[in-house]
């Protein structure tokens, strides 16, 4: 007789992604065996322990939930729109509008906003970001334009856009050093105590209200009608048609959100702790593209990004360790890109994992 | 053993196939002859897709194993199943949708010329093939332009391209046109002449009769038994499949048609790309209490029509009204909420969402409405609820009740999911296109009854069919369509079969007068 097996989906998902971050690390370590030789294991116990060991245990903490931040968010832009089959390839557009405006109010409207400039820095961030995102669905909609052409020329058009008007604004660009003048301290989000609990680190509220806001995106995928028709939209849109979604409208309701979460990220990163100045450069932050791999590895669901959005903020903490070793810090970021890289491969594994456990399991994924 | 020594071809010894929730092949033998037709049969569900797609490296059974020319073969993936010359035709095709029929075909055994991709050789080919087995198919056209009809063709075309041994058809028949059905039938007695053997799937016995010389009927995952064709009938293979007799014909009551629901006049629509007209200036009424039949061979408009009156595709010329509702220039969501049910000629593409679980399918339309949702949350335990209601009375087979995913279900237990939530829907119109298809005969035998207590509640059907014994046994009007237009008005208890094909075949037209 048969024997009766039954996983669940939900984890056939985890353990897979479990599987590819080892091999993720596996090759990270290739990567150091080959270019740094001596102090390559050293290193690699960096990354592991995410440079727990270098400032203390309590502060390493409080650095990933620093980092943490931007990078859930943009993961959640990236995953929410790929629920709606829709390649966010704008959101570090989204995050660098959103950036803006958090840093616009703050510079120009705390005599006014007081002890609350911060929450408006946050609504602003949110509602230009989603403007952003919105202009690209409008685009992509009705006038026919590829999604990744028109996200990563908006990118560059945020990016020039955003110099241009900080250059030309003598509250933020302080004596063309390069950079802007520091968020004041009411425009920062409160720390929540959290700097204090792990020690003398960046951590901050930012965090709190990044898990909220995956929380939220997870309720209106699972429990509205808005994410019922998106989802649709994303796994059958002709079906999606065929029952009289519109889809267009859906596709823009989802950018709209993609860009609001960015932009949030831009604002809640920017704003998250004192001392924080905007250098103008010609290239887009990394946190945009970072949501790319935070969403794959989170399979694009918004609960899971909030775990592996910490987890590659964890390797990136461990990543800025290793040039405590000499380590050069550009060898630094490629290692680190590579894991990350090849942590978001999780959809392949689970293929092969399937088939390694999976007789039982056909194609039921 | 040596090759010559053994009478099967292939053989499956207690093949067991589980899958969450439900054993999809249990213990099953199938043993095969060479140069034989060797009928499939079941209920939808019975396991029968799964059988195949386990011979064919789709799935690895638990237990049991396969024997081909008498030696045990590992069959890990379709790869392994085609060294072994084992092509199988898909109930849900596996075609690529952006690629032309002919890039499809030659996928995966592509020739070339200098490194470059030649298609000339191929394109010869398959000249050659689809003039052989009289196979209409469009080489250059894109495969989600296509009718059903005609991805079904490109799909038997891609088997025979590839010149396989064994040769597993999985309902090939359930779109096709009866002249279509025939043609099969032939190629398929040609390939056994050449020293091929073949399963065939498919739930009309009529075919099964015709064609096979031994039948397998499969219940539950069980072997009932293997027959002779020589030796049954129609009556016990349906028996032994249910387990109860079928009523193969309906009791159809009078019912005089009353007012008109849907009115089309002079409607015109588009073809694929809008490259020309399909539907050039069609007319008539659908009445309260009255089943219309479109009847026509596949690819004359129908699908077009239908695209037209549901608002999928964009009405050039004409007007559609339900009552005085002109709802010509109106939405998909305006007409299904108002007036009209569908049930899509293509599943996989318009009827369902396959990662969707049966509960989602089941609130596709009317997710947003009450009392499904209110103020924009979705009562998913309602839903639940509802859906295995409808489960339970469409006799829909699953392993996981509503949670089931569409995509998990048997090609029959999908189509269920469709007709019960349209048919539930109970809009005043129904627009059925090929409602029945892949359906086992004690689901047609359902289905047709709810079609026909329908227009005793006095709504309207318009019925799209390729089945012509569908369209005569349940049909009030049949009108044929020819090249996008009306060409004949018939009652089906004044005509018969052949005056019908005649019609279909554009050899004879009579005038017809919309109301
Ligand atoms: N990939 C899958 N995952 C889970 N369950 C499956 C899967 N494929 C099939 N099943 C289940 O296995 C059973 C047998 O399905 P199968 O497709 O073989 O039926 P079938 O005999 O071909 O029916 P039909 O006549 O409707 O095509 C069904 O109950 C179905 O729900
Ligand atoms: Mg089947």
């Amino acid at each position: 007789m048969a024997k009766k097996i039954f996983i669940s989906p939900f984890m056939v998902t985890f353990v897979a992604t479990i599987i590819t971050i080892i091999i993720g690390l596996l090759i990270g370590l290739i990567l150091l065996l080959l270019t740094s030789g001596n102090v390559a294991l050293p290193a690699f116990k960096m990354i592991v322990t995410g440079g727990f060991g270098l400032t203390g245990l309590l502060n390493g903490i409080g650095r990933v939930l620093y980092y943490a931040v931007p990078i859930m968010m943009t993961g959640l832009s990236v995953g929410f729109a790929l629920r709606t089959g829709i390649f966010n390839i704008g959101a570090p557009g989204q995050f660098l509008i959103g950036l803006y405006a958090g840093l616009f109010v703050a510079m120009h409207f705390s005599p006014q906003l007081g002890a609350y400039t911060w929450v408006f820095s946050i609504l602003a961030g949110a509602a230009c970001g989603g403007l952003w995102g919105l202009l690209q669905g409008v685009l992509q909609a009705y006038k026919n334009l590829n999604a990744i052409v028109c996200g990563i020329m908006l990118n560059y058009v945020s990016l020039f856009l955003v110099n241009m008007l900080i250059r030309s604004d003598h509250a933020l660009y302080v004596g063309g050093q390069g950079w802007t003048a520091p968020v004041p301290s009411v425009g920062l989000l409160p720390s929540f105590n959290l700097n204090q609990i792990f020690t003398a680190s960046a951590a901050n509220s930012g965090i709190v209200f990044g898990v909220i806001v995956c929380v939220v995106a997870f309720i209106i995928l699972k429990k509205t009608t808005a994410g019922f028709e998106m989802k649709a939209c994303g796994l059958n849109r002709d079906a999606a048609q065929y029952a009289g979604v519109n889809v267009k409208k859906a596709a823009i309701l989802a950018m709209l959100l993609a860009g609001i979460f960015a932009g949030l990220g831009g604002t809640m990163y920017h704003n998250g702790t004192m001392g924080q100045q905007y250098t103008l450069t010609d290239a887009l932050r990394p946190e945009g593209f970072t949501g790319i791999p935070v969403a794959l590895l989170g399979s694009n669901h918004p609960i899971a990004i909030i775990f592996s959005g910490l987890f590659i903020a964890y390797l990136e903490v461990g990543g800025l360790g290793m040039q405590s070793l000499g380590i050069p810090s550009e060898m630094v970021t490629i290692i680190t890109s590579v894991t990350i890289f090849f942590c978001s491969f999780n959809l392949l594994f689970k293929k092969m994992y399937i088939r390694l456990i999976g007789k039982a399991f056909g194609e039921m994924i | 053993m040596s090759t010559e020594s053994t009478e099967f071809s292939f053989e499956m010894r207690n093949i067991t196939k589980v899958f969450p929730g439900i054993i999809a092949n249990n213990d099953i033998t199938f043993q095969v002859r060479k140069q034989e037709v060797h009928a499939l049969l079941g209920e939808n569900g019975a396991g029968k897709s799964t059988l195949m797609s386990v011979l064919f490296g789709l799935y690895q059974p638990e237990h049991g194993e396969i024997i081909i020319n008498g030696e045990k073969a590992s069959i890990r993936n379709p790869n392994d199943a085609n060294e072994y010359g084992i092509g199988m035709v898909h109930q849900h095709f596996k075609l690529v949708q952006n690629f032309t029929a002919l890039q499809n075909i030659v996928l995966g055994v592509e020739t070339t010329k200098n490194g470059f991709l030649d298609f000339a050789p191929a394109r010869a080919k398959l000249n050659e093939l689809t003039e052989h087995y009289q196979l209409k198919v469009d080489l250059d056209m894109l495969i989600e332009d296509m009718t059903v009809g005609m991805q079904q063709r490109v799909e038997i075309l891609k088997m025979l391209y590839r010149e396989n041994e064994i040769l597993i058809f999985d309902e090939p028949t359930a779109v096709l046109t009866p002249q279509e059905v025939e043609e099969l039938m032939k190629s398929i007695e040609g390939l056994v002449a050449e020293g091929k053997s073949i399963v065939f799937i498919s739930h009309k016995l009529n075919e099964i009769m015709r064609i096979a010389n031994r039948c397998t009927v499969l219940r539950s995952g069980k072997v009932t038994g293997t027959v002779d064709i020589k030796d049954t009938s129609k009556e016990e293979l349906s028996e032994m499949m249910v387990g109860r007799k079928v009523l193969l014909a309906p009791d159809k009551t009078q019912v005089k048609p009353g007012e008109v629901l849907m009115s089309v006049r002079d409607l015109m629509v588009k073809g694929a790309k809008g490259h020309n007209d399909a539907v050039r200036g069609v007319s008539f009424d659908v009445r309260r209490g009255e089943i219309l039949c479109i009847a026509g061979i596949d690819g004359n408009g129908q699908t077009e029509l239908v695209y037209g009156l549901t608002g999928l595709r964009k009405i050039e010329r004409g007007t559609v009204r339900f009552g005085d509702d002109d709802v010509t220039q109106k939405s998909i969501r305006y007409r299904n909420s108002r007036h009209l049910s569908h049930i899509p000629e293509d599943r996989h593409k318009h009827g369902l969402v396959l990662d969707y679980d049966i509960s989602e399918n089941m609130i596709l339309q009317t997710y947003y409405e009450k009392p499904v949702s209110t103020r924009g949350i979705i009562d998913y335990r309602g839903a639940y609820e509802h859906a295995d209601e409808l489960i339970e009375r469409y006799d829909v087979r699953c392993a996981q009740g509503a949670r089931t995913r569409a995509g998990s279900l048997s090609g029959g237990n999908q189509q269920k999911v469709i007709v019960a939530r349209e048919i539930e829907r109970n809009s005043d119109v129904l627009i059925a296109v090929q409602p029945t298809r892949g359906m086992d005969v004690g689901a047609i035998e359902f289905i047709h009854k709810q079609l026909l207590r329908m227009r005793e509640d006095g709504k309207g059907i318009l019925l799209i069919s390729l089945e012509l014994e569908e369209v005569m046994n349940i049909s009030d009007r049949i009108l044929v369509m020819y090249e996008g237009e009306i060409v004949g008005e018939l009652d089906p208890d004044k005509t018969d079969f052949q005056e019908l094909g005649l019609y279909m075949a554009g050899a004879k037209r009579t005038p017809v007068s919309a109301a």
